[in-house]
This record gives structure tokens, sequence and C-alpha cells, in this order.
């Protein structure tokens, strides 16, 4: 086995959190809102049941192959030469996401931090963590992942639920439905784009110890991320109401900029940058292990390690050159992305478990 | 006859530059040196280690071993009509007057059973001491090299005329220390004992705390030269056992010429010897050390070393002191928490001074911000360097104030106050503000309960700040990650060092950010893997009583 580390249940919904939300809960809901209006804080809603079928598929999947990862179990399933091609796409995707996930950090950090630093130099910093935690190995970083959880949760109950609720004016909320579903339903497919992101996890669930309880542990993790993501669009709906929040950047990062009260706790922003760039570092370095663990399968080595080196420094760079600024990175994630990403994160794993089962069943009646 | 003075030189002789070194001082130091020659009963022993049967060898032998060790004493006593008895111990380490009292007056003036001598020579050594020694304590041995090694550690050694074993009688006494309070972890409320530097009467303090026959102090003997006497101990029956195995193995690995402080022993078995966190905890405190074998942990005693060892340990205990424990639960959580709020404080407010001075002045309330402005203008320095030399400059006091003698301490302390304070800032070189950030950084370090994991915090401080100084806030939460990263991957005898919060393990939470009441601690901290879950069985908190008694109160005022 490539990777000696056993993690827990618990351990694994932290994991699965955080590969969604780790970009989402700050970058998405603002989108959402420019195709579905005020409709839109019922997108996680929709979303979220999309994801929870995209997660039972990966178990599913990780039922009919204990201890493999999908690079082994397509190689069982579709040969040696195919099923390589096959595992080789899926840990392209894997890596394509590391380097959209990259992108989507280095903007955040310049526009809201640094904005006359390099963007080489703020990856290449990030690049050096993840490079650090994956090379720790999985326990490490479910470890981490499981305290920044914590932070995120402490963080956004304090500065966002706390403080703000009083900013909520339900007026923008309501009415639904105005324009009829189909905003809503737009805007909930752009969402669950992003719950598809937990194509990865099935690197992750071989590793898992007791399996028994994981379909709960996955669904558990689904039902955070959706009340995360609700919270989220709420308050940035709430808040700001549709017009404004269609416009903004990053929608909670602007209600805990809004804050303010008794003019001492003002200003939150920076905590709230703070805890985004530990949820992105879990995310990417989730992404890079993934990455690592499955080229390193499908070229047949013996450490993932001396593939992850390589790969941030490739994700660096392919992160940069993708989309030569923002704006184009916005209408990418926007446009062309979600039929894309549909097809890859929902179609894919719908199809290979239909394969398997088919093959199991003509398996089982001629052997 | 055995013939002892031609000796051949082991083949790869310890290399003396002196050319004309006596012959004895390569025989002291292959015995010093070679530990590995097998001890055992008498058809094993290399003939040059027995003890000779005829005492004038024996005595031409020790003479020869001992011939420029001053404090070596060796007396031959004849007993009228008995045979000559040698007695050989270190001068400062025994009680000679309780020798004196017990062994060579009864000797001398054949007291009790010594009219028994007038029959028989004595061959057998343990007969002799059965029958003729009143002392408590007393031990054979079968070679010289072995006595030796207990005469050094204060036993009082006797050889008998005839007899082919030595006799060791316990007879230690030496300076030392009473227990007295510990200064580094000092408390309000609780014992004010702290271990002292000699190794029993440390486990006498845990003794008198754990009475149990289940708590285990073994012995073993570290350091080819100093022979330096270490005791583990944990409790049988609590402790996991791949934690006793896993420390004792490490413990037998050692090998080194001398150990002086448990600081050296530390070094040897800690799980991560380059990072910046302590894996394994000291303590001068026996209720402390106490307190983590009734976790199921092992305590390791150095002789000569004040500080007991502790292990395995995690990060959370960092900020638990003893008194947590005395003290009511309530303030005790809030302690807890307030030391929390100061490590991040001790870790991260110089760099957040900078990130913020440099980077983000709009997180700032605008009047805060116009103050610190204004006070920053005088200063001609970035924040990065003002800080920088504002730290340095601090521990420079704090070291200089730990190594001074307590006579000019205090001029040092005067003068570096007005070093890092008033003077620096009236002269422009500082702003206000930096001096406030340094001070609070220093006193926020001293609420950190464990020393070493201080340190730790003070190092880390350092590349903090730099990262602060180039990125900004960003550079600092880099920073903290990698941080977290490291702490998450450390183990402590296998144990995880973040454990219980990650791995999670709820209801050991209650004892890492709260203190709960001892009646709902129900179970051991499971992060250290115990044998016996169960320490306080459940029902017992207390409440008033259910029934009123107001009229017996008055009763008993009428009759009295």
């Amino acid at each position: 086995m490539i990777e000696s580390g056993r993690i827990s249940n618990v351990q694994f919904a932290a994991i699965a959190v955080l590969l969604v939300l780790g970009t989402t809960i700050l970058f998405v809901p603002t989108l959402t809102v420019r195709l579905a209006g005020r409709d839109a804080w019922l997108a996680p809603l929709i979303a979220g049941s999309l994801g929870a079928l995209s997660m039972l598929i990966q178990i599913r999947l990780n039922r009919f192959f204990p201890h493999e990862t999908p690079v082994q179990y397509m190689q069982t399933l579709f040969g040696k030469w195919l099923g390589s091609a096959f595992a080789a796409y899926l840990c392209f995707i894997t890596f394509r996401t590391f380097a959209g996930v990259l992108r989507q950090f280095a903007d955040f950090t310049i526009s809201v931090a640094l904005p006359r630093t390099p963007p080489e130099v703020i990856l290449l910093l990030m690049l050096g963590v993840c490079y650090y935690g994956v090379r720790m190995g999985l326990e490490v970083l479910v470890r981490v992942a499981q305290s920044v959880i914590i932070v995120e949760l402490v963080q956004l109950v304090v500065s966002v639920i706390v403080l703000a609720t009083k900013d909520i004016q339900p007026e923008h909320l309501f009415p639904l439905f105005e324009n009829g579903p189909v905003p809503l339903l737009r805007g909930s497919l752009l969402l669950a784009d992003w719950y598809g992101e937990l194509i990865a996890v099935g690197f992750l669930l071989p590793f898992v110890r007791k399996t028994r309880n994981t379909t709960k542990a996955g669904l558990g993790a689904i039902l955070l991320i959706t009340v995360m993501l609700l919270i989220s669009e709420v308050f940035t709906i709430g808040v700001f109401g549709e017009v404004l929040a269609s416009r903004m950047q990053y929608g909670l990062y602007e209600v805990a900029r809004y804050v303010s009260v008794a003019n001492v706790l003002d200003r939150l922003d920076p905590i709230v940058m703070g805890v985004w760039i530990m949820m992105i570092f879990c995310k990417l370095s989730l992404l890079l292990y993934c990455a690592s663990v499955g080229i390193a399968q499908v070229l047949r080595l013996q450490d993932y390690r001396t593939v992850a080196g390589p790969l941030c420094l490739c994700g660096g760079v392919l992160s940069l050159h993708m989309w030569s600024n923002q704006a184009e990175l916005v209408h990418y994630v926007t446009t062309p992305y979600p039929p894309y990403a549909f097809c890859v994160s929902y179609l894919l794993p719908a199809a290979l478990l239909a394969f398997a089962a088919i093959l199991r069943k003509w398996r089982m009646r001629h052997a | 006859m055995r013939t002892r003075e031609p000796r051949n030189k082991p083949k790869r002789a310890f290399r003396s530059k002196k050319k004309h070194a006596p012959p004895e001082t390569q025989e002291n130091l292959k015995q010093a040196t070679d530990d590995k020659r097998p001890r055992g009963n008498s058809k094993n022993i290399d003939p040059v280690e027995a003890v000779f049967a005829d005492i004038a060898q024996n005595k031409a032998y020790l003479e020869q071993l001992f011939s420029r060790s001053s404090d070596i004493v060796m007396r031959v006593v004849q007993i009228a009509q008995g045979p000559e008895v040698l007695v050989v111990f270190v001068d400062g380490l025994v009680d000679s007057s309780h020798i004196d009292d017990a062994l060579i007056k009864p000797l001398v003036y054949k007291i009790g059973h010594m009219s028994a001598l007038d029959q028989v020579r004595p061959t057998d050594a343990k007969a002799f001491l059965e029958q003729f020694l009143a002392i408590g304590q007393a031990q054979l041995s079968d070679t010289l090299t072995e006595a030796i090694d207990r005469m050094m550690t204060g036993d009082t050694l006797l050889l008998v005329d005839g007899c082919e074993q030595a006799i060791l009688l316990s007879s230690r006494k030496w300076e030392h220390r009473p227990p007295s309070e510990p200064e580094t972890e000092a408390v309000v409320r609780g014992p004010r004992e702290g271990f002292v530097e000699s190794l029993r009467t440390n486990t006498a303090l845990l003794r008198r705390r754990v009475r149990t026959p289940h708590f285990v102090i073994e012995s073993m003997r570290i350091g080819r030269v100093t022979k330096t006497d270490v005791a583990f101990c944990y409790i049988d029956g609590i402790i996991s056992q791949d934690v006793v195995q896993e420390v004792r193995n490490r413990l037998k690995s050692i090998d080194t010429d001398g150990i002086i402080d448990s600081g050296y022993i530390e070094e040897f078995i800690e799980d991560h010897p380059f990072s910046p966190f302590p894996t394994i905890q000291e303590t001068e405190r026996p209720d402390t050390a106490t307190g983590c074998l009734l976790e199921g942990r092992c305590v390791i005693l150095v002789d000569g070393s004040p500080f007991a060892l502790i292990a395995p340990i995690n990060l959370w205990g960092a900020l638990q002191a003893s008194e947590d424990y005395y003290q009511r639960f309530l303030f005790s959580t809030l302690l807890r928490w307030l030391r929390f709020v100061f490590l991040i404080i001790a870790l991260t407010l110089p760099s957040l001074y900078i990130a913020i001075t440099t980077f983000h002045q709009e997180m700032l309330p605008t009047n805060l911000l116009l103050s610190i402005a204004a006070s920053r203008e005088a200063s001609p320095f970035p924040a990065l360097i003002e800080a920088l030399a504002m730290e340095i400059t601090f521990e420079a006091l704090r070291e200089a104030g730990v190594r001074l003698p307590k006579t000019v301490g205090q001029a040092v302390s005067i003068v570096g106050a007005l070093v890092i304070g008033q003077a620096a800032v009236q002269a422009g070189i500082v702003s206000a503000p930096m001096v406030i950030v340094v001070s609070l950084t220093g006193i926020a370090n001293f609420t950190i309960p464990r020393y070493t994991f201080g340190l730790g915090i003070r190092m880390l401080r350092f590349p903090l700040m730099f990262l602060a100084g180039t990125f900004g806030l960003y550079g600092i939460v880099i920073g903290l990650l990698a941080i977290v990263i490291h702490a998450a991957s450390l183990r402590s005898v296998g144990i995880p060092y973040m454990a219980p919060l990650s791995p999670l393990h709820l209801p050991a939470l209650k004892d890492t950010f709260l203190r709960a009441p001892w009646w709902s601690m129900q179970r051991r901290p499971s992060s250290f893997g115990y044998q016996n879950p169960v320490r306080v069985p459940p029902g017992q908190e207390p409440k008033p009583p259910d029934v009123e008694l107001p009229e017996n109160e008055s009763e008993r005022g009428e009759n009295a």
C-alpha cells in the first residue's frame, strides 16, 4: 500500500468538508447570485442533494473495491492500458482542480491583502507549506484539517452568525421564484460543480479505518457543507441584497468587513482571510495528495512523495498561465466549466459505478 | 596462585598522551570504559575480576587501584582470634559513625555471636554476613568490579579473609539539599515539596504519594564513566505495556560516557530531536509526577538532577499547571483559556504588530491608527527592524537576568528597564507601542506553565516576525500553518502530540480546554493509552442534603 496511515470516519468527514468548502464558501455564493438572483440562497439545498448523490456513488464504488484507489480499480475494470489511461485522466482532473484552486487563492490574496506582491511569490510560499504537509503523510494532513475545521466553525459562528445577524434584512431574501424556477436551477448546477470536486474523495476512502459507518460520515459531511453554504448565501444576500451581492467577489468576506459592533468589533475581515487561507491550504494539500498518489500508482512508483514536489511546481505554473486574469477565470468558471464539470464529476463516476455493477453481475453469472 | 599484575593491555587501549602514565591509570580506565564484561556466578567469572580468598592480595589490588584516590578509606580490622577483615568505603558518601558503631566496634570487641568465631574461621561470606553483621541492607558480590561499582554509590565493602565473596553493606549518607519549594513551578495552593538531587529522596517522595505495590521503580545504570542511577517509574496495571516497553528499550540503548542531568536522557530518548517543541516533559514537582503516573504515563528520575522526565506528553499539557487541579475547577478552566489566549499572543503579537503597521493599517480603528502613527512618526526604522531589535534586546535581558549573580541582577533590571523603556522611546529610537508589544509578549511567555515549551514559542516568534515583515498577515498564517503541520506530525513515545484535539477524542477534551471537576472525570485521558480506564466511579457529585436541619440546630442551641 502506498500510504501506511489510516483515518477515522470523523476525520474522513472533516476532509470531505474541507475538500468542498475550501474555496466555495467565500467565492461561489456571489457567483450563484449572479445566475439565480435572490433565490440563490436555496441553491445549496438542491446542489447539496446532488452532492450527496456524488458522495454515495464514491462510497458505493469503494464498497465494490475496498482498499483500492480509483487508479487501481480502473485498472481492474478496464485492463492495464485502458484503465491506466482513464486513471491518468482522473489524476489530471484532480491536478487541474488543484491548479484552479491555486489561482483562485492567489487572486484572493492579491486583491484583499497584498496588492503589489507578485503572485509567483505568494504561490511559492503556499506551495512550500503544501509540499511540507503532503510529505508528512495523510494522517498529519487530516489532523491539521480537523483543527482547521474547528477554527472555521468558531470563526463562522463568532464573526458572522453572532455579529451579523442583526444586519440581515428579511426583505432582501423574499419573494422567491420571481422569475420562475429556471434561474435557481442554473445557480444550483453551478454550485453543484463544487460539490463535484468530491470525486477526489475516491483516493481517500481506501484509507478509512472502519468503513461500516462511512456512509453516515459522508452524508454528515454533505449536510455540514450544505448548512455552511446556506449560511454563507443567506448572510451575503440578506445583508447586501441581490444587486450588491452579485457585484461582489467574496461574499462572506464582505459581510465580515461590514460587521461593526460598538465601534470596537470592527473590520473582522483579516480574521476571515486568515481562516480562509488555512481552509484553502487544506483543500490544496488534499488535492495535491490525491493527485500525487494517483500519478504514483499509474506510474507504479513506490512512494508518492517523489511526485508531489514536481506536481507542486507544475501546478503553480499552470495556475498562472491557464487564465490571463481574474475576469477570465470568473468567465471560465461560470460559462464553459459547469457542463464539463457536471460530466466529469457526476456522469463519469455514475457510469463507472454502473459498469462495475454490470461487470460484477456478468461475472457472477458466468463464474 | 593467580597473578594479577601482568594484565594484558586491551587491544584498543585508551590512548593516553602521557607515555609514562602508571599502569593503574589504564586499569582504572579499562574498568570505567568496559562495562560489558560478563558477570555471574563464580564459574563464569574472569579470573582477574574474582574476589581473592587471600585478603592481602585483595588489599594489594585495591591499594594499587586507588593509590591516587584520596577519598577511599581502607582499614584492616583484626578480629581477636578470628580472621582479618578489610573495610573499604568512600569517605563522604558513607555514614562513618554508623560504620564504627555497627561494624567495627562489634568486630573488634567480639560482641554478640562473635565468640563463635573462636571455633570456626569462616570461608562462607554469606554465613559470616548472617551471623556476625548487624546491618539491615547487605549484599554479596562475586567480583571485585561489581563490588567497587557499588562501593562508589556509598556502600561499604567488606572483605573477609578466606572468603571468595565480597560483602557490601548499605551505609549511604551524604550531604544533600532537603526538599524545598520548586522554583520553576511555584504554586499558590498545593504542596511545596520539590525533587532534589538525590535519587533515593526523589523515589521516596513519589512512594510517599503512591503507596500501592503496583507502583514500579525499575532501576538501571546509565553512563560508562559516571554510572548514573536512573529510576524508571510507572504504575503497573494503568500504563500501557507498549509505552513501558518502548521507553525501557530507549533507556537501555543509551550508550554514553556520562549522564549529568536528566536533560542528557531527554535528548537520547525523545522522538523528534530537531523539533522546537519538547516531546518529553520535565518537572520539579513530585505531585505533578504523581498525577502523570495516575494518568498512565511514566516518570524517569535521574540521580543528580532535580528534574524528573515524563513521557508521553501532548501539546495541551503545556498549558496546564499542577495548581489547576487543586484550585476550584471553574477558575482553573478560566485560567486555561487565559493561558491559551496568551500562548497565541506570545507567539504572534510582535508579528501581528509588524504586519498591521506595515501592510494592513486599515484593520485598526481610526483613532487607534492615528495614535500609533503619531508615535511611530519619530522612529527611524521600519517596524520589522524595530521589533527585531527590541525582541532581541529583551531576550538578552532575560538571559542576563538568569546568568548574573543575584547582587548584580538588580542593577541589570534597572538598566534594562531603561534601555527597552522610557529612554528608548524618548530618544526616538523605538516607538512606544513597540515597547508595549515587547513587554506584553514577555509577560505572555511567562504564563506558559511548562518552561521548555515556552522556549520553543520564544524561538518560533522570530521566523514569524520575518514572515510578517515580508508577507503581512498572509505570511503569519502560512507560518502558523507550518507550525500546526509540524505539531500534528509529532509523536511522543508513539502518542500523537495534538491528541485529543486531533485525532479528536471528545471525552478527553474535558481535561484540555476545560478542567472538569474531579467527580466528573470518570475516565483516564484516553490518548495516553491506559489499561484501566475507570478513575472515578460515577454518581459522586456533591449536593446539599435533602433534609433541612433547622430544628436540630435550635435543639442543639437549647441543650448547650
